[in-house]
């Protein structure tokens, strides 16, 4: 599985650190500040700076090549700026980034998660760029719900990341073996994981060693529950979390628990092991998201993904961003990082990202002619409905929420999931989580 | 000869040589199974690891190794590893040889007080003080970079270091000194020429010892050298392992390629080692 | 050495002090520098609240420290802290003084099973996480598949994600790579063991366990007792392990003060709370420590007296 990765790139393995880390901060593709070096020369019209842009490093170095090639090709076209590339882990990224950036020797440019507890705490130390005049004078195309996630006090201060979703995959042919149909329904999927206990296949590869997957399976099994609208009066503070609904979520991955339906000790199965009882189908669904697509090995079995199923109908995909880019508020060089990121959004970049890093990027690209999978044409399509609007989609609570906040529900999933907690208990330790 | 087996005859516990044998020779190789299962996990091939992962001993294979070593920079990762080990072990041990000479031998003002904060290094452990050591790292312009990190792991290899020499120096007989003054030699060349080649054993085994225990560090390149650059082994195994879509078979040659420098060394320096340890039990 | 330098000429003294002080610097400006000054602000650190941003935090006193009582993860950190205290000085010390009496005088081979025991002890924490981590999974792990194998399968379990079994899967981890260590001390200490008095013993018709309780026991107590200390000290500040097989799960059943403070400090941006938590366990650590260690000292100072 690792190697069929390398060679995607960083902002994927971003992504995956982000999801990982447990959503904090997936810190991306920052630039750094500034050796002010080729600053001078600026006074006519051709904007210069040597830009540092700092994005999360991916396991395999070599992943960065492709994004490499990409910012030598905007050097190219911008002889007076030069971007020098560097990667950092996400886990040192949370913890040195903001000192960092404090200091002045923080990256120009960097990528960092979207959403309050990322982005919206950077801003409220005043560490961002305040991008709303560059929005209107570029006219960058950004879809106006992922732009929210980047407005903090009325100010737009970054670019959003990719979007992704989040659902079950299921092992198509063994259903169609099974005589079971793509499940359309809570009931539905129940009686299709007791259809697939009774072979004695693991109905759903549910995977929560690392803890952060909580976060996912309460917010598949959330927004199904209670809509896009029910998720953002959630996740505004409008509704409390422990609210029957919340718990009622949580209270089906008990009892699918209970009933036989996940690994034997999910809470010890971790993300790769879940993975591959999937792809080597002993088990036949996978919650996971958008992401894992460009990640599926060789299997001779087709895979679908739908949807985590409501009480009455298909359910809906849960959404969210990934980390995109910022630029410090400290930077010696506003205007050569502007031209920069000015790259990052533009329609070149969004089909760059699209074909090689398989991700969606946060504003329209023309895929037309991309060569890309069918599995991954559905998430494109899936996503830019709910980009456009016409969809409806619920949210991945993790890059919305605090890490306090994200901590006590990952400590929630794996408590529930492991007898340590009642769902009315999981739920109460959320909703005391002070809200910042 | 004889000796020996009247010394054997002793022992309080005699099943009988076969079984005690047989019964140390089951426990050594549960003792040795989890490295066992590295090396066996290391050596598989790709297909293999997939279907049967810890099964032992099952396909041979370098292709996890080499995989480890290009694709997982684990070749990177050694050479940062004696980057950082070296020149840190060498610091222990000359400052340690050098304040274990004064604190043993020499008389001067503030010694009780000054052996008293190096000794406190024995008594608090490490992460007492990490969390305001990073910051402190960071006002200083260290965070990040080689000699910032070269210097902390010195710096916890001193209190032990200072002990253990001292010992060493402290054994040696007063004449000894007393000798060379009066064939006139300085303070300095005391220290230099007549006391310091005896205890080379004794700062041979503190060289193996703490060269060990800088190879094996975590902690301080975790949370000092957050950038990535100079990562060591321990790091790069932790971030390895945190990169969730690693095979394990490339992180079985990344374990087996972080502990492989260390058994051998072991092996090879088996007396040292064991010798730095006892010392450093006896060091409270 | 004391006595001797008194008696040696006043510039001789004074070189001696200037040589002193000379070799002592590099030492004293390291330790001082990266040692008592963070050690000092980390009292600092416990008495404001400092979120790593604001350079000049409010003064809160014992605020952080009050705070502590009322946080029941700590209560819970504590409790599996002394567990591991427990068990992980007690198994070690008992399993090590077995093997090393099994291998006492061993004539063949003794360096082998030497090095087969010690080697885990000086593998770094990483690895024995990865490797164990393999040993303990749920799907096709070793301890799994044994206790299959003699007819226990219905005991397997997820044994790190069960939060009954998790704490004390990684402490028989750990106890596993500290046998050695205790191993290799016994040895030593059982080659000075008094040879007359066994055979006398043995002459009473004394059997092997009444030899070892009587005669071996008492002769290496202060051996035995410094063991204790180390692996007891080692009790209160476990982390690495802990950090690298579990990070504290599942939902917080592994979770030791040394993790807890580094989750708070590194993850939730509540410095000060995670300083405060690692010293608490400093102050804990330290009577222990003296009180182990003038334990061990009376004893030899009684042997030898004896």
């Amino acid at each position: 599985m690792a190697t069929s990765r390398s060679g995607r790139l960083p902002l994927l393995a971003a992504i995956f650190a982000l999801v990982m880390a447990g959503c904090t901060g997936v810190p991306n593709a920052p630039s750094s500040t500034a050796d002010a070096s080729a600053a001078a020369s600026d006074g006519g019209g051709e904007i210069t700076g040597d830009l540092r842009y700092l994005v999360e490093a991916p396991e395999d170095p070599a992943q960065l090549d492709p994004l490499r090639a990409q910012i030598e090709a905007f050097e190219a076209a911008n002889p007076g700026i030069t971007v020098e590339l560097e990667a950092a882990p996400l886990d040192t990224l949370r913890t040195t980034l903001q000192p960092q950036l404090r200091s002045g020797e923080g990256p120009d440019v960097f990528n960092w998660g979207s959403g309050p507890a990322f982005g919206g705490a950077f801003a409220e130390a005043g560490l961002l760029y305040d991008l709303t005049e560059a929005y209107e004078q570029y006219d960058w195309p950004v879809y106006g719900f992922a732009r929210d996630q980047v407005t903090f006090d009325g100010k737009v201060m970054g670019v959003p990341g990719e979007m992704e979703t989040i659902g079950l995959f299921y092992n198509v042919d063994l259903f169609e073996d099974l005589g079971i149909a793509e499940p359309t329904t809570l009931a539905e999927l129940e009686a299709a994981a007791e259809a697939i206990k009774a072979e004695d296949i693991i109905p759903i590869a549910v995977h929560d060693a690392e803890g952060w997957q909580g976060g996912h399976l309460l917010s598949m099994a959330l927004s199904s529950r209670v809509g896009g609208a029910g998720m953002e009066a959630l996740l505004n503070g409008e509704e409390s979390w422990d609210s029957p609904e919340v718990v009622a979520a949580l209270e089906t991955w008990r009892s699918f628990n209970e009933a036989g339906y996940l690994p034997p000790t999910p809470t010890a199965v971790d993300y790769d092991t879940g993975n591959s009882l999937f792809f080597s189908g002993e088990a036949a669904m996978l919650p996971n998201g958008s992401w894992l697509v460009n990640d599926i090995p060789e299997v001779d079995f087709e895979v679908g993904y739908i949807p985590f199923p409501a009480e009455d109908g298909p359910g809906i995909f849960t959404a969210g961003l990934g980390s995109g880019p910022y630029i410090s508020a400290n930077t010696e060089h506003p205007e050569a990082a502007l031209e920069f990121v000015n790259y990052l959004v533009s329609p070149d970049f969004g089909r760059f990202m699209v074909e090689e890093l398989t991700v969606i990027p946060p504003f329209p690209v023309d895929t037309a002619g991309t060569d890309v999978s069918p599995l991954f044409t559905q998430v494109l399509e899936d996503t830019s409905s709910f980009a456009g609007g016409e969809g409806e989609f619920g949210a991945n609570i993790d890059v919305r929420s605090t890490e306090l906040f994200n901590e006590a529900m990952w400590n929630g999933v794996q408590g529930i999931l492991t007898g340590q907690m009642t769902s009315e208990e999981a739920a109460q330790a959320m909703a005391a989580v002070p809200a910042e | 000869m004889a000796s020996e087996s009247t010394r054997r005859e002793q022992s309080p516990v005699r099943p009988g040589d076969v079984g005690r044998h047989a019964l140390l020779i089951a426990l050594a190789l549960l003792s040795l199974f989890p490295l066992l299962l590295t090396v066996s996990t290391a050596f598989k091939t790709e297909q293999d690891v997939r279907v049967n992962p810890f099964g032992l001993f099952s396909t041979f294979s370098f292709e996890n190794l080499v995989t480890a070593w290009t694709v997982g920079s684990f070749g990177d990762y050694v050479l940062n590893t004696f980057i950082l080990s070296v020149p840190s072990t060498a610091l222990v041990v000359i400052v340690s040889t050098m304040a274990g000479y004064a604190f043993a031998r020499l008389p001067f003002p503030g010694r009780s007080l000054a052996f008293y904060l190096v000794v406190l290094g024995l008594l608090v452990p490490f992460f007492t003080y990490m969390i305001p050591l990073y910051f402190q790292l960071q006002g200083m312009g260290l965070l990040n970079t080689l000699p910032g990190v070269i210097l902390v792991l010195t710096t916890t290899g001193l209190a032990f270091g200072t002990i253990f020499m001292r010992a060493f120096f402290s054994e040696l007989p007063p004449e000894l000194e007393q000798a060379a003054r009066i064939d006139g030699a300085s303070e300095l060349q005391i220290f230099t020429r007549v006391m310091l080649p005896l205890v080379s054993s004794g700062a041979g085994a503190l060289a193996v010892f703490t060269f060990l225990q800088n190879w094996n560090n975590l902690l301080v390149p975790l949370l000092y050298l957050p950038g990535g650059d100079f990562r060591p082994l321990t790091l790069g195994l932790y971030v390895f392992l945190g990169g969730r879509g690693i095979d394990i078979g490339p992180l079985a040659a990344g374990t087996l390629i972080t502990i492989l420098p260390v058994i051998a060394l072991f092996i090879l320096l088996q007396r040292q080692v064991t010798r730095g340890i006892l010392a450093g039990a006896v060091k409270g | 050495m004391a006595g001797s330098s008194e008696a040696l000429p006043r510039v001789t003294r004074r070189a001696q002090s200037r040589l002193g002080i000379a070799l002592v610097a590099p030492a004293a400006i390291l330790v001082l520098l990266f040692f008592i000054v963070p050690l000092g602000n980390a009292i600092y650190f416990a008495l404001v609240r400092f979120d790593g941003v604001n350079p000049n935090p409010p003064f809160v006193g014992l605020e952080n420290f009050a705070q502590m009582l009322g946080d029941p993860v700590v209560w819970k950190a504590l409790g599996n802290n002394a567990i591991w205290i427990v068990i992980g000085t007690a198994a070690p010390l008992l399993f090590g003084l077995v093997i090393a009496l099994l291998l006492w005088n061993v004539r063949h081979g003794s360096l082998w099973y030497r090095v087969a025991f010690f080697i885990p002890y000086i593998l770094p924490g990483v690895a024995i996480g990865v490797v164990w981590g393999w040993i303990y999974d749920p799907i096709r792990g070793w301890l799994n598949e044994a206790l299959r194998l003699v007819g226990l399968g219905s005991v397997a379990t997820g044994w790190l994600g069960n939060p009954d079994t998790a704490l004390y899967a990684v402490i028989a981890t750990a106890v596993w790579a500290s046998i050695g260590f205790s191993v290799v001390i016994f040895l030593a200490a059982l080659q000075s063991v008094d040879a007359d008095l066994i055979d006398a013993a043995t002459i009473d018709g004394a059997g092997p366990v009444q030899r070892t309780r009587h005669i071996v026991l008492p002769q290496i107590m202060p051996v035995f007792l410094m063991v204790a200390t180390v692996t007891l000290i080692g009790g209160f500040s476990v982390f690495d392990i802990i950090f690298v097989m579990t990070g504290g799960g599942p939902a917080g059943a592994t979770e030791v003060i040394g993790t807890y403070a580094y989750s708070n400090a590194f993850q939730f941006n509540r410095i000060s709370y995670g300083t405060a938590l690692a010293l608490l366990i400093t102050v804990l650590a330290i009577p222990f420590t003296i009180g182990l260690n003038r334990l061990q000292r009376r004893l030899s100072l009684y042997r030898m007296g004896a």
